[in-house]
């Protein structure tokens, strides 16, 4: 036995330092401090976090000490809801700068450019900073500031009438990114309306559609950290979905060794850290992975028994091929058969990408094994029409592999994300909305959001109250200049109030401008999936927070908010108080406080509720370092529920849950036991009970009964039964659907137009009146192949005319070999505008082009009068403003594709590329919306109607996701004739 | 004897820059009152910088084929090497998570495998420089340091103990380059000599100012070539002469971990007993060179 200098062994040692570390821990301080080799430990050690000393670096060479007090909060800007620790002067309570919170289990203390940009925000001298409500015609740009009393009582009163009225569709919140979990549905929800609409459909509902025909659930979730293969259809690096978190692990990872491969026809800042970069053709990238799935189908390198456990094959077989003898052996053959014609040879052709780099592909997918991560969001999925089956058929190739919830392999969403039961959760309103849900798109994942003008104008309904929450449709959504006109009409747009922090082309032509909190001023919840397990983030008040640690009571959020600025939580329930304020409409009572009843419910009481009785752990997390669940959450930020979930779908059924159980035809399991109420909310595929009343609680595999998927066989569906009977049998399994920018459906002379990518330090709108992030990126050139700007003799910087199917545009070009010869791409990320004056109140200064915009019957021309410019504000940075561009804002050309199946928008465009010509302006913008309308009518062709196809006569497949979901008796049909 | 991994990352974390909270780890080790940081720059920044690749590389400088060799060990099992993956503190907190997923391993098989990755650890990155640069942090001037030194030389023999030796020695120790033979230019004769795993000796900046001192040479400061070549080129025959005692002296240092070491203690002294053998030879060669030209 080994001893140390005093005698004491080296054993008793080492339960020493444990036993210190322990005890240390427990008080909830950091046992191994500063930046350390042995330890995730580089941020401020969390017990110093009420009083943080750090050298001013201004005072150099003075040593001159800074204090802060730091409060977390979570970023408002992008979905990832990373963590920010505020570092708050306590004696100014100003902000003095954000950093990554270490306590944050998704972004780990690590944060993009947006993140500390957040501060730019928080004191963008153009900030909206009181209500505001129109003065003189929507658009003049005349304003009067009014007390939030009076936008509220005047709101209240518009939404009561509408309830009472039973016009409850003419209440609608249209969101951007929510940045939130399930609090704005609650509300609508009590408020008994149909009444959510959402952007997804302009962002990944292509992908989700593809991913929930498979799972149930809607959305990828890739363990990339402990990924061999990564294999990305979009570029997750810079700036793709959950960019941060997911980036910090697929670098961890590929530092490990693991490979990356990237399909993107762009040449993006991830195309070049990848193994692999391929540029296909846009549209074929599901050609090219179904020829990686019959390499790996033809050579039987996949995992037979996971396939054979867990597709439903029986369903497949016994449905469309019932004279075969229905075996897996059968099921196999046809396998086999049903993709062999993807050869690499065909992918070769419809990609341009070499059948050696496809075959070279094929063997490093299979050769992952179960450590295999995927990822599509937008991108491909969002371009083309059909895109919906790329992510389809990349989740393919984890279900050949089995790496489905594996270690390193892919993850359903929703159970790496935990939504916890709020204090009151209200039933979904027995309302459909027929605006957002119409019945040519049974299939759509996500509100048909983006049409909404054109089904105002079609004369489908119209609205009294119209929400636009951080979302900015007139700018982000194609066809913006029919929004600019039906959200002008008051005949069809009652009242728009328009819910944001900053200004937008969108809240320009608003009745009132409601100011909201950005991410230190406000409370949300948020949990998503970035890895294998489950979290909690709290945003917070950062301001609120430091004051009440310091003993002060604050009671509302504005009281510690610049200017009027609010929060939504706040707005939301006195609003609800306002429009049922004797509680006769049933809406007051989802409110109220449980502590005090007939008084309204605070925020504090809201997440108290939740900490203290919805969070699995957190309570005793909390108590562990002697705090109750909300201060613990306002103390830390956030909090791991789950760190690692696995393969939930392999779980045993206890037996309790079986009883009066009965199997259908292919295993499906349905009993009489009640179900428990869920945990966790976060949202899933419903599969529906029995003819018997039954509920589905699982599936039989091999005798014994396993939770399964959220999917009606509760098996991965590769054969998807919804598809086949809902009126497109010809998708009923994953394949490649020529894209509407397929080279057979292009004109000569056209070019395919990539318009779906960030720029990595952009986020839309919200990202838009942050300094440093515009000093950064501002403009975005047209991308163009040497090959195709020779025959124009182009060079960079030269204008081009981008003509379109309801316009053109006028931009720089930008010769590079860092894109497809044939495709050209422009960044949707920037070209902000905003018209001149006239004798209204200049804004958007740091951010927005000066525009002269006029309108002749349906022809609209923009002329840029004026790019940014240095100006004096309370901002000494705003006069040293060097650049004048801001880019081009190309969705103004572009019109509405709805894919006839998903929903989605396929962005990508047939365009012609030509040298401008004379008198053309750079930002010259030309678009005609009765060209728009006639396109619109011609996709609306396409789609096929649950009144012809429905085989059930609902609107829509009861079991799919949707985020207000009324009773089975509102999905029926309206009578023929009777209208909806 | 099952070691606690916490201890390994506690050493670990006391060759980091001594912090405030530092103090709860060094008391619950018993070691001597924290030193302040300039004890720490001293030792860690001057004289025995603590990264594997100074002690296990050909050039005997940071990073390079062994600072990779070890990046590559951290991928082998797994994991993403961090900024600096041959620092000790890393090795010892990657020993410490390798022993915590072989102690959390139900499964035998693949319990003997993260074995394997502990003792692959052990014999080849961490035994092949430790027990030669604990023993030179042991000699130095700090009393913290020294203790601490010696904590982790008594850790990593009940490792020894715990862990037999694979059966050949690492491949890199079998592969490093022998002294420059009698023709060699003094620069590289100088890099050699300050190459450990070439030449068997840790010689730190103090120890090159002990050696002057002790030839009564002026010292030349710079970084430690510098000062050798200095020291060379005042009294080339007192300065072999004074390496060649060093090398005794580690010669006699490395024979003492035979027994416990094997193979690589047998490297290290046998490098050690080739430098003393060539300091000897390079010094009777010059005395003779001189006689010769004082006698003509």
């Amino acid at each position: 036995m080994n001893s140390s200098k005093n005698g004491t062994s080296v054993a008793s040692l080492g339960e020493r330092v444990s036993a210190a570390r322990d005890a240390v821990t427990a008080r909830g301080e950091t046992f191994y401090p500063g930046p350390s080799r042995v330890h995730y430990a580089a941020h401020p050690p969390k017990e110093r976090w009420d009083n943080w000393v750090e050298l001013d670096s201004r005072s150099w060479p003075k040593r001159v000490e800074k204090r802060s007090m730091l409060v977390p909060t979570t970023c408002f800007n992008c979905e990832s809801a990373c963590g920010l620790l505020a570092y708050v002067d306590p004696d100014t309570f100003q902000v003095r700068k954000f950093e990554g919170n270490p306590e944050h289990p998704g972004s780990r203390g690590r944060n993009c450019a947006k993140g500390p940009a957040t501060l730019n925000q928080v004191t963008d001298p153009d900030r909206i900073l009181a209500p505001l409500k129109r003065v003189g015609a929507r658009g003049e740009g005349r304003w009067e500031q009014v007390s939030w009393d009076d936008a509220l009582d005047d709101i209240a009163v518009r939404i009561r009438r509408a309830i009472t009225e039973k016009r409850p569709n003419e209440v609608m919140y249209h969101v951007g990114r929510p940045g939130e979990d399930g609090y704005t549905e609650r509300v609508l929800a009590s408020w008994g309306v149909d009444g959510h609409n959402s952007h997804t459909n302009v962002c990944s509902s292509g992908a989700r559609a593809g991913y929930h025909f498979w799972t149930g659930i809607d959305r990828p979730s890739p363990d990339h950290d402990k990924a061999d293969v990564m294999f990305l259809i979009s570029s997750h690096l810079e700036s793709g979905h959950y960019f941060n978190p997911h980036a910090q692990r697929v670098m961890d990872a590929k530092a490990r060794g693991a490979k990356l491969i990237v399909v993107d026809t762009r040449l993006s800042n991830t195309a070049t850290h990848a193994d692999h970069w391929l540029a296909p053709h846009p549209g074929s990238e599901a050609a090219i992975l179904l020829a990686i799935a019959n390499g790996m189908i033809s050579t039987g390198r996949y995992d037979r028994e996971f396939v054979r456990r867990w597709w439903n094959w029986r369903e497949y077989l016994a449905t469309e091929h019932p004279k075969l003898e229905q075996t897996f052996e059968t099921f196999e053959r046809l396998l086999a058969e049903q993709y062999k014609e993807y050869t690499p040879e065909f992918a070769a052709a419809e990609s341009g990408v070499a059948v050696d780099v496809i075959e070279a592909i094929t063997d490093t997918v299979a050769g992952a094994g179960t450590r295999l991560s995927t990822h599509n969001w937008r991108s491909a999925a969002a371009g083309n029409l059909g895109g919906w089956q790329v992510a389809r058929c990349l989740f393919m190739l984890n279900a050949l592999l089995g790496a489905v919830s594996s270690e390193g392999g892919l993850h359903p969403n929703a159970w790496n994300k935990f939504i916890p039961r709020p204090i009151h959760n209200p039933g979904h309103p027995p309302m459909w909305n027929d605006l957002t849900w119409p019945t040519e798109y049974p299939l759509a994942l996500n509100e048909m959001s983006f049409l909404l003008p054109h089904f105002l104008k079609d004369g489908r309904g119209t609205l009294e109250v119209y929400f636009t929450r951080v979302y900015n449709p007139v700018w982000t959504n194609p066809d913006g200049l029919t929004w600019s006109e039906v959200l002008r009409d008051e005949e069809k747009v009652g009242l728009h109030v328009a819910l944001t922090p900053t200004w937008s082309e969108t809240s320009y032509i608003a009745d009132y401008v409601l100011p909201m909190g950005l991410a230190p001023e406000r409370h949300d919840l948020t949990s998503y999936e970035q890895y294998d397990g489950q979290w909690i983030g709290f945003r917070q008040p950062v301001l609120r927070t430091a004051r009440e640690r310091l003993g002060e009571k604050i009671a509302d959020t504005r009281e510690t908010n610049p200017g009027e600025v609010w929060e939504e939580n706040e707005f939301w329930i006195e609003l609800s108080w306002r429009i049922d304020p004797d509680g006769t409409l049933g809406i007051r009572q989802h409110h109220e406080s449980r502590e005090k009843p007939g008084e309204k419910l605070t925020v504090e009481e809201y997440y108290k509720f939740i900490f203290e009785n919805s969070v699995p752990g957190l309570p005793e997390k909390a108590a562990e370092e002697g705090m109750l669940p909300l201060e613990y959450m306002r103390r830390y930020g956030a909090f791991e529920v789950l760190p690692q979930v696995g393969q939930l779908f392999e779980h045993e059924i206890d037996a309790t849950m079986l009883e009066g159980a009965v199997d259908d035809l292919f295993g499906r399991v349905y009993s009489t036991a009640a179900k428990p109420p869920a945990v966790n909310l976060a949202p899933t595929g419903t599969p529906v009970p029995d003819d018997a009343g039954r509920n589905p609680v699982g599936v039989r595999i091999d005798g014994t009964v396993r939770r399964g998927f959220p999917t009606p066989s509760g098996m991965l569906e590769f054969y998807s039964p919804t598809l086949s009977q809902w009126g497109w049998p010809e998708y009923a399994l994953p394949t490649y659907i020529r894209s509407h920018v397929h080279p057979e459906a292009m004109e000569q002379g056209q070019k395919v137009l990539i318009s779906t990518f960030r720029l990595p330090t952009q986020i839309h709108t919200r990202g838009a009146n942050a300094k440093w992030l515009n000093e950064l990126a501002h403009t975005n050139p047209l991308w163009i192949h040497p090959t195709d700007a020779a025959p124009m003799t182009l060079r960079s910087g030269d204008l081009v005319r981008v003509t379109t199917e309801i316009g053109y545009f006028v931009v720089k070009a930008w010769v590079t070999e860092g894109i497809r010869p044939g495709v050209v791409a422009c960044s949707h990320h920037m070209g902000r505008w905003k018209t001149a004056p006239a004798g209204g109140t200049d804004i958007g200064g740091q951010t927005a082009a000066t525009v002269d915009l006029t309108r002749t019957g349906t022809s609209w021309k923009m002329s840029r009068l004026s790019g940014v410019k240095p100006y004096s504000s309370n901002d000494p940075d705003t006069s040293r403003i060097w650049w004048t561009d801001v880019g081009v804002h190309q969705n103004l050309t572009f019109s509405v594709h709805p894919d006839p199946v998903s929903g989605q928008h396929c962005w990508h465009q047939a365009v012609r590329v030509t040298r401008a010509e004379p008198g053309d302006a750079y930002g010259d913008i030309v678009v005609d919306t009765e060209k728009s309308r006639e396109v619109y009518r011609h996709w609306l062709e396409m789609a096929r109607d649950a009144r012809e196809h429905s085989p059930d006569g609902t609107r829509r497949p009861y079991w799919l996701m949707r985020p207000l979901k009324p009773s089975r008796e509102v999905y029926r049909l309206p009578e023929q004739g009777s209208g909806s | 004897m099952t070691i606690e991994p916490e201890l390994l990352r506690a050493l670990g974390a006391l060759c980091e820059p001594p912090d405030p909270a530092h103090r709860v780890v060094a008391a619950a080790l018993d070691l001597p009152s924290l030193p302040d940081v300039a004890e720490h720059t001293d030792l860690f920044g001057m004289q025995l910088v603590p990264y594997a690749a100074v002690y296990l590389g050909p050039e005997g400088m940071l990073g390079g084929e062994a600072a990779s060799r070890i990046a590559g060990f951290w991928r082998a099992v797994g994991m993403t090497p961090p900024a600096e993956p041959d620092h000790l503190a890393a090795l010892l907190g990657l020993y410490a998570m390798l022993v915590e997923a072989e102690q959390g391993e139900p499964e035998p098989a693949r319990r003997a495998l993260r074995r394997e990755a502990r003792r692959a650890l052990l014999w080849e990155h961490m035994l092949t420089w430790l027990p030669a640069y604990t023993t030179a942090v042991s000699g130095s001037d700090s009393v913290f340091y020294g203790d601490w030194a010696a904590l982790l030389g008594q850790v990593l023999a009940g490792e020894v103990a715990e862990l037999d030796p694979p059966a050949t020695p690492a491949q890199h120790l079998r592969a490093v380059p022998e002294l420059p033979g009698p023709d060699a230019e003094t620069k590289d004769l100088v890099r050699a000599t300050l190459t450990p795993v070439r030449s068997g000796l840790v010689l730190s900046r103090r120890d090159l100012l002990r050696g002057a001192h002790t030839g009564g040479l002026g010292l030349r400061v710079g970084e430690r070539a510098f000062m050798l070549r200095a020291m060379l080129d005042q009294d080339a025959v007192v300065t072999f002469g004074w390496l060649a005692t060093e090398a005794d002296r580690w010669a006699a240092r490395h024979q003492d971990d035979v027994d416990l070491l094997g193979a690589v203690a047998i490297h290290w002294r046998d490098r050690a007993i080739a430098m003393a053998a060539d300091c000897r030879t390079r010094r009777d060669s010059l005395r003779e060179v001189l006689a010769d030209t004082s006698a003509g």
